[in-house]
């Protein structure tokens, strides 16, 4: 009875693993949960460095039991001991999980054992009647640790400070990002990107290292309105909407020309769902310094004209107008993503074989990418701690999320910069 | 056994439950423990008055503490982002002072026990609810009105005080950007009773106890 | 009826709603477009979580944890006792039945805040004081909704209360309380879209760190839950027993269902709500509200 439901999966999602990983979402017999306690099948996607190695041994050894690990789509060994791999489609990996699911749950194959030994962190050190090992109310550190250092809030209250390493495997994070923050109440006080280079890439050169030969822009307009529904699915599924998130991904799986009226129904879904007023709008705006130029989706929220496709002849042949939106707010970023996606699938439409953007630049899903230029992500992680201090928790992940981070394309910018 | 002997019995155990979890309250070592058993004990009130069939009295008294508790809780645990009493802490303080205040409220209520007057055959009620509200609107009807009358004051400004530019500012100003800086506002005197040399340590605090962060 | 019929008769409607109420949720949310796999969907996953260990963090406070989902369990059960299924009866009877009830609720309030601070844990820390700073904000419109019912009965008992219904529900004459009643009662059973304390930002929120049987344990306590506020608004809005051809007990259970339908379906298809906005929702929107709710209701019954 019990392996016969759905596969409790905690997914580790490495680079090249975004679409992939939302066609799992999908799948029948599958369901991605938000916490490991609550998995029973750790799924690592697309490729992980040397450096992500420890993080995920933390991750495994949190799921409650019977445990067991599979890879999909690794082209080489991971430094974790892995159950069962493939580097089969969709249906090859959820029959995988799911017969791994059902093995462990009946015995037919052992439960993993924790791979960390368990232990507490730093030793038990309390001393006097209540453990609390010092003098005054709550003075000491039985437990190693100091007490939260306490500090002014903004109301001229002191409020003790609670330090927090969350990622770099956070479900509602990018995944390899992974942010210090020190927490008053659920306000994200101070905010640290940790940089460690967790989520492997293709090619060093990302998107803009091809042949030099232009691309078609059917393929590319595609391809953007294919991102922008994964997109939007995710903000659904951030939001709660579950419904909404299945159908847009259900739409991204399977994306044709003829489809601008369903993404159209979909947007009009999210204003019925209320994602504007009850959780998006007035979230994340970003502050003034901030150079927007090149940012593609999150620039024309803005309100600014910037879009590398309206200079390539080809483009304007087929009637290309930049849209633009107002307010640069996490509901003008959906509204935008949500027109640029009917937008995109109408151009794929008209374009016919026609083809734009030769080797160097390129207008992607997420704004410019040019050689030798830091990617859209790359620029936008070095401004998240200016922008992400001082906001609600709850803030700050839709705030992450309008954003669009994908953490493989910070790590090729990196490179290339 | 008769309704009266049970009700005996009920009014006991729950009058034990009280003394017990209100001396529970000064024996944990966290303050949440302290807040919920403070509740428990005025809970147990609440049980010995709807058993000695004051339910109304009895309800309401419930329904307020545990509303009141948590409140109490969250003021405190707001202060100090201590989940489970990581830390734990000593919940006596100032004990002499505590100690003579206590005795000292004890003998006085104790010798209002001994020389107030109790009707010792109470006249017999139908409906005890009904009964209270002829008395609140009724013979106390001024005293219970004013109060009412203010009540319903306070609740008009705290919503004039909750609205969106309120007398003091907009509603959400407490959190919007920008952040104060925590890093050079730390009180140094707590600081220097947090052992330095385990300051990295705090850093891991999520990553050790397995948060479900997926750290 | 004995003590032991009103506990067998509730522990039957609320297993038998939360059971309702987790294949609605499931078709609801979209995850199965087959009805049979929906009905087979929560014997399954409570399958699967019963054979889990149980687990544990570092240095929880363990007496509440264990303690907080069989607290919640309990008080929807508290909650359940005063209102009359089939008929009118002893435990509809109760004088101030409503009181009960609304202590209950609010005593909801401790049972998932202790259940979010015991395992020692941030992110389930950070669920339990949204869930106090929601419960906070939307306890005093709740609260007055429900008994704003209680003045054209002219008493405290659930089961007056319904009789009083006989001729016209309150739902005509109280319409905007119901409507306040539907949303703060989805709100102190944290359900979307006021899931707040377990939102996708904090990972599972003050469930996080659950697994295994404690958590096949307080999903059914909050389904649970689900079922009494249900079944109250059924009974002080809708008539609860009273209606045409079905016994009295079918047409409370309908009602029930029907209540906990609406919540199901809107609990995934309405965006998640700010904390910060429904604190504001809370004392700007709501409490004035009920407030006119109070007084119109105040006046026709004069």
């Amino acid at each position: 009875m019990a392996g016969a439901g759905e596969a409790p999966v905690f997914v580790v999602a490495g680079g090249g693993a975004r679409s992939a990983l939302h066609q799992l979402r999908l799948a029948e017999g599958i369901r991605i949960v938000a916490t490991p306690r609550h998995a029973a099948v750790l799924l690592i996607v697309g490729r992980v460095t040397e450096a992500a190695t420890e993080s995920i041994r933390h991750v495994h050894d949190q799921m409650a039991g019977p445990r067991v690990t599979v890879a999909w789509g690794h082209p080489e060994p991971t430094a974790v001991p892995v159950r069962a791999a493939t580097d089969g489609g969709v249906a090859e990996a959820t029959e995988l999980i799911r017969r791994q699911f059902h093995n462990v749950v009946n015995g037919v194959i052992a439960p993993e054992p924790v791979w960390l030994p368990d232990i507490d962190p730093v030793e038990w050190r309390g001393v006097g009647p209540y453990g609390h090992g010092g003098a005054g109310m709550t003075g000491g550190t039985p437990y190693g640790r100091p007490l939260a250092l306490r500090a002014p809030a903004r109301d001229g209250l002191e409020l003790d400070v609670l330090p927090l390493t969350v990622g770099p495997w956070f479900p509602a994070l990018p995944a390899g990002l992974a942010l210090r923050v020190s927490f008053q109440g659920d306000i994200a006080q101070v905010v640290e990107v940790v940089s460690a280079d967790l989520v492997g890439f293709e090619s060093p050169g990302g998107v803009v290292a091809r042949t030099g030969e232009p691309l078609l822009i059917r393929d590319l307009e595609l391809a953007r309105a294919r991102h922008h529904l994964e997109w939007m699915a995710d903000t659904f599924r951030l939001a709660g909407i579950d419904r909404l998130a299945l159908a847009a991904g259900r739409l991204a799986a399977s994306i044709d020309p003829g489809d601008s009226a369903l993404v159209d129904r979909l947007a009009t879904g999210a204003r019925r769902s209320l994602l504007g007023p009850m959780s998006l709008r007035g979230v994340g705006v970003l502050p003034s310094d901030i150079d927007l130029s090149g940012l593609g989706p999150i620039a024309r929220a803005a309100g600014r004209d910037d879009d590398l496709r309206a200079t390539e002849p080809a483009y304007r042949e087929i009637g290309f107008e930049p849209v633009t939106h107002h307010g640069g707010d996490a509901w003008a970023r959906f509204e935008q993503r949500a027109a640029e996606a009917v937008q995109a699938i109408e151009l794929a439409g008209r374009a016919g074989d026609r083809r734009a953007f030769g080797a160097g630049e390129i207008e992607g899903p997420d704004g410019r990418h040019r050689v030798g230029e830091p990617t859209p992500a790359t620029r936008l992680v070095t401004h998240l701690e200016q922008m992400l201090t001082g906001l609600e928790w709850g803030d700050l992940v839709t705030t992450v999320q309008s954003l669009d981070i994908d953490m493989e394309s910070v790590t090729v910018g990196r490179a290339a910069a | 056994m008769n309704p009266g002997a049970l009700s005996y019995v009920l009014v006991s155990v729950f009058g034990v439950g009280a003394v017990v979890s209100g001396w529970l309250v000064f024996r944990t070592d966290s303050m949440l423990r302290a807040a919920y058993w403070l509740m428990v004990s005025f809970v147990a009130v609440g049980a010995m008055l709807v058993v000695l069939d004051a339910q109304f009295l009895g309800l309401i008294l419930i329904l307020m503490m545990s509303g009141e508790m948590t409140i109490m809780a969250i003021f405190m645990i707001m202060f100090m982002m201590n989940p489970a009493g990581l830390n734990p802490m000593v919940m006596v303080h100032q004990n002499r002072t505590a100690i003579a205040a206590g005795v000292g409220s004890f003998l006085v209520l104790a010798w209002v026990g001994l020389v107030a007057e109790f009707p010792d055959r109470p006249a017999p009620i139908d409906d005890p609810t009904a009964e209270l509200g002829e008395e609140l609107l009724g013979r106390s009807m001024l005293v219970f009105e004013s109060a009412g009358v203010a009540l319903l004051a306070v609740m008009i400004g705290a919503i004039a005080l909750a609205a969106k530019r309120g007398r003091f500012g907009d509603a959400d100003a407490g959190s919007v950007e920008p952040a104060i800086d925590i890093e050079s506002s730390v009180d140094p005197a707590v600081e220097a009773v947090a052992d330095a040399d385990h300051a990295d340590d705090a850093d891991d605090h999520g990553a050790g106890h397995g948060m479900g962060h997926g750290t | 009826m004995t003590v032991l019929g009103v506990v067998v008769q509730v522990a039957a409607v609320l297993i038998g709603g939360a059971y309702l109420l987790a294949v609605a949720d499931r078709l609801a949310g979209g995850g199965s477009a087959n009805v049979l796999a929906a009905l087979a969907h929560p014997i399954e996953r409570a399958s699967f979580l019963l054979l889990q260990p149980v687990t544990t963090t570092e240095r929880p406070d363990l007496p509440a944890w264990i303690l907080a989902p069989s607290l919640l369990a309990g008080l929807a059960a508290v909650g359940a006792v005063p209102v009359p299924i089939g008929g009118p009866s002893a435990a509809g009877d109760i004088s101030a039945g409503l009181v009960l009830f609304g202590a209950a609720m609010l005593i909801v309030l401790v049972a998932v805040f202790i259940f979010g601070w015991a395992p020692n844990s941030a992110m389930p820390m950070i669920g339990g004081y949204r869930f106090a700073a929601m419960v906070l904000s939307i306890g005093i419109p709740f609260s007055l909704v429900v008994l704003t019912t209680a003045i054209p009965a002219e008493s405290l008992s659930v089961g007056v209360i319904v009789e009083s219904q006989s001729n016209l529900w309150y739902i005509v004459v109280q319409p905007l309380g119901f409507v306040i009643y539907l949303v703060t009662a989805a709100a102190i059973a944290f359900w979307g879209p006021f899931d707040l304390p377990e939102g996708a930002d904090l990972a599972g929120g003050i469930a996080a760190e659950a697994a295994g049987p404690r958590l096949a344990m307080w999903r059914l306590a909050q389904a649970a839950l689900m079922v009494t506020l249900s079944l109250m608004g059924a009974a002080v809005f809708l008539g609860g027993y009273h209606g045409p051809v079905l016994p009295g007990w079918g047409w409370t259970l309908l009602k029930t269902a029907l209540v906990l339908l609406v919540l199901a379906s809107t609990g995934r298809t309405i965006a998640r709500m700010r904390v910060q906005r429904l604190v504001w929702f809370g004392w700007v929107v709501l409490l004035p509200l009920a407030l006119v709710d109070v007084f119109v209701s105040g006046w026709i019954a004069l």
